[in-house]
């Protein structure tokens, strides 16, 4: 069924396109501008809304497409059905910033539904499902992995340039800091993505002397803060902000340093968890944030880690508690439940002062 | 997977986020543990098992996705 109605959706679709380019078209309202979208010569950077995780969608104006990241396992539907709602069927970038799932976990998904061109990922492993069924679709598509290095050009033309500037290093203590670090040029604009680079790595992209002076920051590892530290953020001196992170996430992201040190520089934030998914647009000389609220509907799935899991139950009082409460048993007399509804029906009352 | 109300939880860790390890379950869902939960060594990339009074890491399985991992990773990859 579904099926269907996507085959009849595409149709209607070559058709309005057939009619357009039979009588040409001045009138015509370009909310389908992500079809038309190239021929404005517009870059279009989009952040999507996928909870605590990162995926950001850049349509370029020289019509190819990029994909940082894929957001987390359960938002692989969600941002497939996004990049086919713009239109696009190939992606000739796939940039899989470093190996945590909230930033690999929807790319199997995106890879087994599109025709991909090149594949970026740092040179670093783990030992996840996920990361391994990126690997197989990866595989599958034949396709190779592309080592990602400070210095590493994806698009050079005269007006448009995509580059790696990080990883800088061959190893790091952190996961976090093997992320590909990108820097986006469109004439008089330029945009920084960072995934979830911290302090090392930001001090490596100093001390090497990129020119990391950007209008746009997608700010690193979801404002934690461990990242943005001020010496970069100097270099950076953005205009705009971007935070990707989860509503009410159990992490405290964005930390309230990071958005002193933003605030601080008066710079403008955007933060997906507020806006849902951020949209920005260059002509190449001016960004606009054109926000359409094009909320992920998979908020059940997606909030379920949100919330608290597993609850801790007292095998002496048979009460349970959040894995935050203040008044957690003694480690011995532990009991772990994967909702509530399985700690009342193994008898365990709710703890009052941590579950409502 | 898991005994309703008993504890048998086995996983992956994914990663840490402060006082939170992320852990990868067999049917792929990924939960939120206080790290207090695991063993005090417990790295990213450890398969760790949750069993009623018991908490540890399975070495040899670690070692045996590492690899088998590593190498799927090596064919594909262009330094
Ligand atoms: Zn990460
Ligand atoms: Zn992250």
């Amino acid at each position: 069924m579904m099926k269907f109605i996507k085959a009849t959706k595409m149709k209607l679709l070559v058709l309005i396109l057939l009619i357009v380019f039979l009588f040409g078209c001045t009138g015509v309202d370009v909310s389908n501008q992500n079809v038309s979208n190239n021929s404005y010569s517009l870059l279009k950077v989009h952040f999507l809304d996928v909870g605590q995780a990162d995926s950001i969608l850049i349509q370029f104006p020289n019509g190819e497409t990029a994909l940082i990241d894929g957001g987390n396992r359960e938002d692989g539907r969600f941002v497939v059905e996004y990049i086919e709602k713009m239109g696009i069927s190939r992606i000739n970038y796939i940039i899989a910033t470093h190996p945590h799932e909230d930033h690999i976990g929807g790319l199997p998904e995106v890879i087994k539904s599109f025709d991909i061109g090149k594949v970026y990922m740092p040179n670093k492993t783990s030992n996840t499902r996920i990361f391994k069924n990126l690997l197989e679709e990866i595989k599958n598509k034949g396709l190779k992995i592309i080592q990602a290095k400070g210095g590493l050009s994806i698009i050079d033309t005269e007006d448009l340039k995509f580059t790696i500037i990080a990883p800088n290093s061959e190893k790091y203590d952190e996961t976090n800091e093997y992320s590909i670090v990108n820097k986006l040029i469109y004439k008089n604009t330029s945009f920084i993505f960072t995934g979830d680079a911290e302090k090392d790595s930001e001090e490596e992209m100093i001390k090497l002397g990129y020119n990391l002076k950007a209008d746009v920051l997608k700010v690193g590892h979801h404002g934690g803060r461990t990242s943005t530290n001020y010496e970069f953020l100097k270099r950076v001196n953005p205009k705009f902000a971007v935070i990707s992170v989860g509503k009410d996430n159990d992490y405290g992201h964005p930390h309230k340093e990071v958005l002193k040190r933003l605030d601080k520089m008066g710079i403008k934030v955007f933060r997906t968890d507020e806006l849902g998914t951020i949209i920005a647009t260059s002509d190449g000389y001016k960004i606009n944030f054109n926000k359409e609220i094009v909320k992920n509907n998979d908020d059940a799935t997606k909030n379920e880690r949100d919330k608290k899991i597993i609850y801790i139950g007292n095998k002496k009082t048979k009460v349970y508690h959040t894995t935050t409460c203040k008044s957690l048993p003694k480690q011995e007399n532990r009991v772990i439940f994967n909702s509530k509804e399985e700690a009342e029906k193994a008898g365990y009352r709710p703890h009052k002062n941590c579950i409502e | 997977m898991y005994r309703i109300g008993g504890i048998f939880i086995k996983g992956i860790i994914d990663r840490f986020e402060g006082e939170y390890a992320l852990i990868e379950l067999e049917n792929l869902k990924v939960i939120n543990i206080l790290k207090d939960n695991l063993p005090q060594n417990a790295k990213e990339g450890d398969v760790v098992v949750i069993k009623d009074n018991e908490c540890y890491i399975d070495i040899e399985e670690t070692q045996r996705r590492k690899e088998q991992i590593e190498k799927i990773f090596e064919d594909l990859f262009e330094g």
